[in-house]
């Protein structure tokens, strides 16, 4: 026995094991993307960039409950209502959203009624500056602005 | 005065071929690991990264150049500088080609009949420089990374030294010229006669460029950046470059002194069809194998501790060596008898 | 001219010795290989280890106090960022915390499903363990050979909770929703991949000769110290003791499945090695059973949408990758939690570290540190 492990390891033979691996990798096919040309499939659960949903008059789905403020664990959401004296129904006025904060936990999508704000699967979410990362109503029903990288 | 132009274009070309093969041998670093890592390396610079080199280069050179406070400065500024020069210096000797290569005008700077022992010294005052910079930077952790790397060169020159010995005995000169010539005259490269020496070469060869798995100088998981922590700049640049260069130094010493240098593999039966490729493309397709294998052990193993590193030079590597040299000689004494 | 004398009078060797001082090394907060903000101060002799002081604090975050300034639910997504490379398994141990503190009754399909993301989480822990061990040891390719890996176990993550890293997966009382379509045939593929590339980096690592110097004889630490430290986990598993929360004190539905606790012999760094390796399969083989017998059912536990538990107190502990983590949660009658304690595993395997590397070189040391698996998210918390 020791002298199998004797002649082993004159040989080489733990390191050309080690060898042929990493020269089967070589050849075989990279397995990484080349990211702004490739994507990787992003899964529908996926938590990206808030959206807040319209309805089909393009007036905002928000019914200005604030349980999303409620449930945010950083507390990165302000929602700011009136009451309408006509309807006797809370109207919603202001609306931000501070992506510097945001875990990207879902709750605020999990507990919203109506289904209004969402996070979206949009991954791509650097600024320049960060008062870019503080969103309102209408950045958020249309996206954030994102800056582009060009070759 | 037709001789001085001959060798003065000679030394523009071969710096030149070599300046770029350094650079680019970075960026077969960086593809041949990546491959071996299921990914790409560089593709973003040029057709698959191929300007890549030349980018980092440019960054380099223009980055700012920091010279820390509390260093010896004018040791700090002179140390990358003799680092680089010495790595440079060794291709004086190196035969590319035959001595009728480079269309008659033969294919190397000089020939010396010492040669083999030039190259070993100069090789050997390269250290200097990294001795000179960790200790230049007042820093701890480059003081240790070239405290090691003392230790390194001179545990694995012995070693070297006497590796080679065993060719050289064979061949009966220390002219790179007349070591190829002899294998040519016996037929056989001398790796096959001098498989042990061979071996020991390029472990040897591995540990004295400070590469995986014998990079402690640099290990950069336990010493940061080791000897060249506290360089940026060009000056990290000239490191750099002369790390590369040595790497191909050995690989050229080893593809001259083992495996023939600029003779062509089985000129009996491959003699005919392929006796149209220059000899110097034979050179490089061997410096290439070596430079290839540098990179795949880099991607494969794991690092040795500095304590055990000295014990393969001394008690594994060295007592072989020695055996080595001893053996080759009784067999020359007997034939010759 | 002073100074000229004193050399003539004394003993050169003698000077020479003397002169020889201890060098103090300050290994991080920024170095490459402490896995994150971890400070070391070494005292060297040459390049021996003489003393050791860790200093930590760098990633403080206050997580506790934030979690008694929240809800019960809120706090969740915090406890992701503990031990942020399993995220999973800090979830699920505060969750059923709380769940055990509110008396909720979990249904069996949601246990069956979180024990499948957590064993998943231990082999995604103990592949990136390997991967960042692998490379301060030197070997770089294992690294990325470990990442592809991970990043199926990220993909299936991804699509079952939504997030690849922090993933917040669990409620209290379940899970937020079912398992996707096509969960099952991912988890499986995985599971059928996973030996191949086990034995792949096996095959550069295991019987390497480097490896074996690097890594036997180094750190080690007998099973009695071990205990006495307070080691959990695979770091004390390597020492020979058999100890695993998961056949000790069964949790979720793990008392259901089939499965070994690997443990080594010597106790050190080798041992703590093999032992995370066959622990992945091992892991798998939790995997694979569970994924055949997920029960019909609800996802989630009827809960009160405001969780006001019980006055009282509760410490409840789970084998997370690294060893056991704890929460020990106070109520108050209220909506927030008095006081949330978390027992973390890399502070207390931390604590092994000096008696590890006294006597051992500078690489070794990062070997160690490789070794224990800390995770700097957790120990300053």
């Amino acid at each position: 026995m020791r002298m199998k492990e004797l002649v082993s390891k004159v040989l080489f033979v733990d390191l050309i094991k080690g060898l042929s691996v990493t020269f089967k990798s070589m050849v075989s096919h990279a397995v990484t993307e080349q990211y702004p040309k490739e994507r990787s499939k992003i899964y529908e659960r996926f938590r990206g960039e808030p959206r807040m949903a319209v309805d089909e008059n393009g007036k905002t789905k928000c019914i200005a409950c604030n349980l999303c403020a409620m449930n945010c664990p950083v507390g990165c959401i302000t929602v700011e209502a009136e009451r309408d004296p006509e309807t006797k129904k809370r109207v919603l006025t202001r609306y931000v959203f501070d992506m510097q904060r945001c875990l990207f936990c879902g709750f605020c999508e999990e507990i919203c009624p109506v289904n209004c704000i969402q996070l979206t699967t949009d991954y791509e979410m650097s600024q320049y500056d960060r008062k870019d990362f503080v969103l309102e109503l209408n950045e958020l029903e249309k996206g954030m602005e994102k800056i582009k990288y060009k070759k | 005065m037709e001789f001085l132009l001959v060798v003065v274009v000679k030394i523009v070309i071969i710096l030149a071929f070599i300046s770029l093969g350094v650079a680019y041998l970075t960026y077969l670093e960086r593809k041949v690991i990546g491959h071996m890592q299921v990914r790409l390396g560089p593709m973003r610079v040029g057709w698959h990264g191929l300007l890549q080199p030349i980018a980092d280069g440019l960054k380099l050179v223009i980055k700012e150049d920091i010279i820390p406070t509390q260093s010896d400065k004018l040791m700090f500024i002179l140390a990358p500088v003799i680092c680089f020069l010495h790595a440079f210096l060794v291709y004086t000797f190196i035969p590319f080609d035959g001595p009728k290569g480079f269309w008659g005008y033969g294919g190397y700077i000089s020939d010396v009949n010492v040669g083999l022992l030039f190259i070993v010294a100069i090789a050997s005052v390269g250290v200097v420089g990294i001795i000179l910079g960790g200790w230049a930077s007042n820093s701890k952790y480059p003081l240790l990374g070239s405290l090691r790397s003392v230790a390194q060169l001179v545990s694995y020159e012995v070693a070297m030294g006497l590796a080679i010995m065993g060719p050289i005995l064979l061949a009966g000169s220390l002219s790179m010229v007349d070591i190829v010539k002899a294998q040519e005259k016996m037929g056989v490269w001398f790796f096959v006669p001098q498989i042990v020496a061979f071996i020991i070469y390029f472990i040897c060869g591995v540990a004295e460029t400070n590469r995986a798995p014998f990079d402690l100088p640099e290990a950069e998981s336990e010493l940061v950046g080791g000897y060249h922590t506290e360089y940026s700049g060009f000056r990290f640049a000239l490191y750099f470059l002369a790390e590369y260069a040595n790497m191909i130094t050995v690989s050229a010493i080893a593809a001259t002194v083992f495996l023939g240098g600029w003779l062509m593999p089985f000129p009996s039966i491959l003699g005919p069809y392929l006796s149209f490729i220059p000899g110097f493309v034979w050179f490089a397709l061997k410096v290439f194998f070596f430079l290839f294998v540098y990179l795949w052990i880099r991607a494969t193993f794991p690092r040795y501790r500095f304590d055990q590193l000295m014990a393969i030079g001394w008690k594994i590597l060295l007592p072989l060596a020695i055996a080595n040299l001893l053996v080759t000689s009784f067999i020359i004494l007997y034939l010759k008898m | 001219m002073d100074e000229v004398k004193n050399i003539n009078k004394t003993n050169f060797a003698e000077e020479f010795v003397d002169a020889t001082e201890e060098l103090v090394l300050n290994m991080g907060p920024q170095h490459p290989s402490t896995h994150g903000v971890l400070r070391v101060i070494l005292k060297l002799h040459h390049e021996k280890v003489v003393d050791l002081d860790c200093d930590i604090g760098y990633l403080h975050r206050g997580v506790e106090k934030i979690s008694e300034t929240l809800s019960y639910k809120l706090a969740a997504p915090y406890m992701d960022r503990l031990d942020y490379i399993s995220a999973v398994s800090n979830n699920l141990a505060y969750i059923e915390t709380i769940e055990k503190l509110a008396g909720v009754e979990v249904p069996k399909k949601a246990q069956y499903i979180r024990v499948i993301l957590t064993e998943l989480a231990r082999i995604s822990s103990h592949l990136l363990w390997l991967a960042t061990h692998a490379l301060d040891i030197g070997a770089m390719t294992v690294f990325l050979y470990c990442f592809r890996e991970r990043e199926e176990i990220l993909n299936i993550f991804e699509m079952v909770t939504g997030a690849r890293l922090t993933t917040n997966a669990f409620r209290i009382g379940g899970l937020p929703q079912d398992v996707p379509e096509g969960f099952e045939k991912a988890v499986k593929d995985f599971c059928e991949i996973l030996p191949g590339r086990i034995s792949e980096y096996e095959a550069l690592l295991t019987k390497n000769r480097i490896w074996l110097a690097r890594t036997k004889n180094v750190g080690v630490i007998s099973p009695e110290d071990a205990i006495a430290i307070g080691l959990t986990g695979p770091s004390l598993r390597g020492s020979g003791v058999k100890w695993d929360l998961r056949k000790a004190h069964p949790y979720e539905s793990y008392n259901e499945f089939e499965f070994d606790i690997p443990t080594g012999e010597n106790g050190d760094t080798y041992d703590r090695y093999l032992v995370r390796l066959e622990e992945m399969r091992q892991a798998r083989r939790i995997i694979l059973q569970a994924i055949d017998g997920i029960p019909e059912g609800d996802f989630t536990a009827k809960v009160p949408k405001v969780l006001k538990p019980p006055k009282g107190e509760v410490y409840h502990s789970i084998e997370a990758p690294k060893g056991e983590l704890g929460f020990y949660v106070i109520s108050d009658g209220s909506t927030k939690p008095y006081r949330v304690k978390i027992k973390g595993p890399s502070f207390y395997n931390l604590q092994a570290l000096k008696k590890m590397c006294l006597g051992h070189y500078v690489a070794d040391v990062v070997a160690i540190i490789g070794t224990l698996d800390i995770v700097l998210g957790e120990i300053d918390r």
